[in-house]
This record gives C-alpha cells, structure tokens and sequence, in this order.
C-alpha cells in the first residue's frame, strides 16, 4: 500500500511541471491569436474601404435586373452597378444601351469598388475575352532533341522532367539550339498543330553537360 | 505487499506513459517556435477578383508587385512593372500579346519592367525564375483607357 502511495507521488509531482508548461503555451497561443485577429482586422479595413482607384471587372453576363449586372469572372460571381450615366458600347465601338446587352455577352466594366464589394460602373465595353487571353508560356529547360530534318525541338522542363514540349522555330534559330542546352524559351501553343509550340524567344541559354537527358523522343 | 507493489509498478507506469505521451503531444502542439514559423497572415477574399487573391499571397511565391494590382484601370499607355522578389538575380519575364520583355532583379530583389498597353483588357503574365530554378506565375489584369472613369 505503502508502495502505492510512493508511486502515486511520483506521478503527481511533474503533472505540476505540465500544468505551468501547458499554462505557458495557453499564453504563447493567446498572443499568437492577437497577432492574427490584428493582421485580419487590417487587412478587412482595406478591403472594406472603397477604393479611390479605378477598377475593372470582367466575364460574361448572367444575369441582368435592371440596372444591376451579374457577371461571371474566372468562375465568380461578381456584381456590377450601372447609373442612368454610365457608358456602354458594343464591339463596333458603338455606344449602346443597357437593353441592349444580353446574357451571355462578355463584358469589360470600368468603375470604381464600393463597400460592397460592388463595381459601381462608368463605362462597360463588351469584349471577346478569347481574343485576350494570354497563352503565352514560359519554359525553363534542357534541350534533349534537336531535328535534323526541320526546325523543331524537344525541351523538357527541369522541374518536370515528366513533360515534354515539341517547339517549333525558325531556320536561323535552330542552328543555335543543340542538344543538352539548358535554355529558358517563350512559347505558345500551335493553333494547327496540337502538343506542338511555336517559339516566340529564348531568354537566356547554358550550354551544359548532356548526361542529365533522360529522353530522346522521336520528331 | 508483493501483490501491492507489483500493482503499484504497473499502474504507475501506464499512468506514467500516458501523462509523458500527453504532455510530448501537447509540447508539440504549442511549441511556440514551430507556431511563430507557421503562422500565415490570413488572406481574406479579396472582393477585387480571383487573380489578387494570388496577388497577395504571391511574395510567399516568389515575387510581389509593388505598385500596380490586378484589376487596375489606367490611362498611360506604358506601364511599369515595379515589384520584388523573394530572393535575389532572379529571371524576370512579363509577356502580353507579341511582346516579351525580361530583366533580372537586384541583389535587393528589385525588378523594374516596362510594357506597353493596348486600347482596352490586357492580361499581362509575369514570370519569376529564381537560381534554384524554382518558377512562379502571376497574370495581372490591366485595362488601359483613356476615357474618363
């Protein structure tokens, strides 16, 4: 018995030590959350404060009630304000009314945030948005092939060795690609030729040693 | 006695066990060094649009813009790119529609690009290759009008 109340004694002294441990972590996560509710409560003030730039919107229209416009943008909805002043025009460069824009029409809308969130608009210019996406890309790579036939190339990318891109040049250029080079390309997609690119720049090029190649595809 | 002490071994253990795994795991959790390295300032949702959100996390991608936001709606036709990167001499490449310009940053991060803008939408891609050869990607929305907004 008397064993037993030794070992219990054992057992009761450093649960002291974690309470004050756990006591002093408590204020460690307590100042930890002040820290945080501040940087919210800052970044939430400029958020909510209307901005006193000029701000645009873009997507295609889902709805339309009235004077207030719905859109669509990079998969959100976002909402727009329009005013008996504001601006529309169409792709003619045509000014136009608010009637006469339709649910589905893609539009760029000039304006500037209230505390909403909204865009209280100005000017709306409707857009076609294929037209003006940018589908350039920027590879950073090592050559593993160059053709002999024509002026294509193979680089694979070094953080993804798993990829590779078929870059289509022009004569002068590809006298200066040659296999194992490490190059940082700009390049598109062909819009004939699909899983080819055209080369639009190389940005910089290394000449290193061609051991780390791991494929050869066919051209 | 012999019972006693025995019983007295093996509940002192178990206990002893128990107490010493809780109090690893609580050590753990609340180590205040590990939380001070983890803490990420919360991004809330920008009510701009999609793209700023990554525009404000983007100095823990490798690089930030300094003066201009996704979004913004200008009336110059050229537009500088001023922003910072995480760490120094990294590649710095903007494109939007045929042109390509690139520069190096500094050795304080620095990078300063000029672009010109065309009448209307432009989706500028900005590329960051530092010498790990780590990549990080913004597009940044800016329209450029001339008429009064």
């Amino acid at each position: 018995m008397i064993s037993l109340l030794i070992s219990l004694l054992f057992l009761i002294t450093p649960s002291s030590a974690i309470a004050i441990e756990a006591s002093s972590s408590a204020n460690d996560i307590q100042s930890i959350r002040e820290v945080v509710q501040q940087k919210v409560k800052e970044k939430l003030n400029i958020i909510t404060t209307p901005s006193n730039k000029p701000k645009s919107f873009f997507g295609s229209i889902k709805k339309i009630n009235g004077l207030e416009v719905e859109i669509n943008q990079n998969n959100q909805n976002k909402i727009i304000t329009t005013t008996i002043d504001t601006v529309f025009v169409n792709l003619k460069k045509t000014k136009i009314s608010i009637k006469e824009l339709k649910v589905g029409d893609e539009i760029l809308a000039m304006g500037y945030l209230n505390s909403q969130g909204q865009l209280e608009t100005k000017r709306i210019v409707v857009i076609e948005l294929n037209k003006i996406k940018n589908n350039t890309q920027i590879i950073n790579g090592q050559v593993v092939d160059v053709s002999q036939n024509s002026p294509v190339f193979v680089i694979v990318p070094i953080n993804n060795k798993n990829s590779q891109y078929q870059i289509e040049t022009d004569s002068n250029t590809i006298k200066k690609v040659t296999t194992g080079q490490k190059i940082i390309a700009v390049i598109k997609p062909d819009e004939k030729i699909t899983n080819t690119f055209n080369l639009l720049k190389i940005i910089s090029s290394t000449s290193v040693s061609t051991r780390s190649a791991t494929t050869t595809p066919k051209l | 006695m012999l019972k006693e002490l025995f019983l007295a071994i093996i509940l002192g253990a178990l206990l002893g066990f128990g107490l010493t795994g809780g109090y690893l795991a609580i050590n753990k959790k609340n180590d205040p060094n590990k939380n001070i390295s983890t803490i990420v300032t919360p991004t809330p949702q920008s009510v701009e649009n999609t793209s700023t959100q990554e525009n404000i996390s983007s100095k823990q991608e490798g690089f930030s813009f300094t003066a201009i936001e996704d979004m913004d709606v200008v009336s110059k036709e050229n537009l500088i790119i001023d922003g910072t990167t995480t760490s120094p001499n990294n590649t710095i490449i903007a494109t939007l529609g045929d042109q390509i310009v690139n520069s190096t940053s500094g050795e304080d991060g620095k990078f300063s690009l000029q672009i010109k803008l065309t009448s209307g939408l432009n989706n500028i891609k900005v590329t960051v290759i530092d010498s790990s050869n780590n990549q990080f990607e913004k597009d940044i929305n800016i329209t450029y009008s001339t008429a009064t907004i």
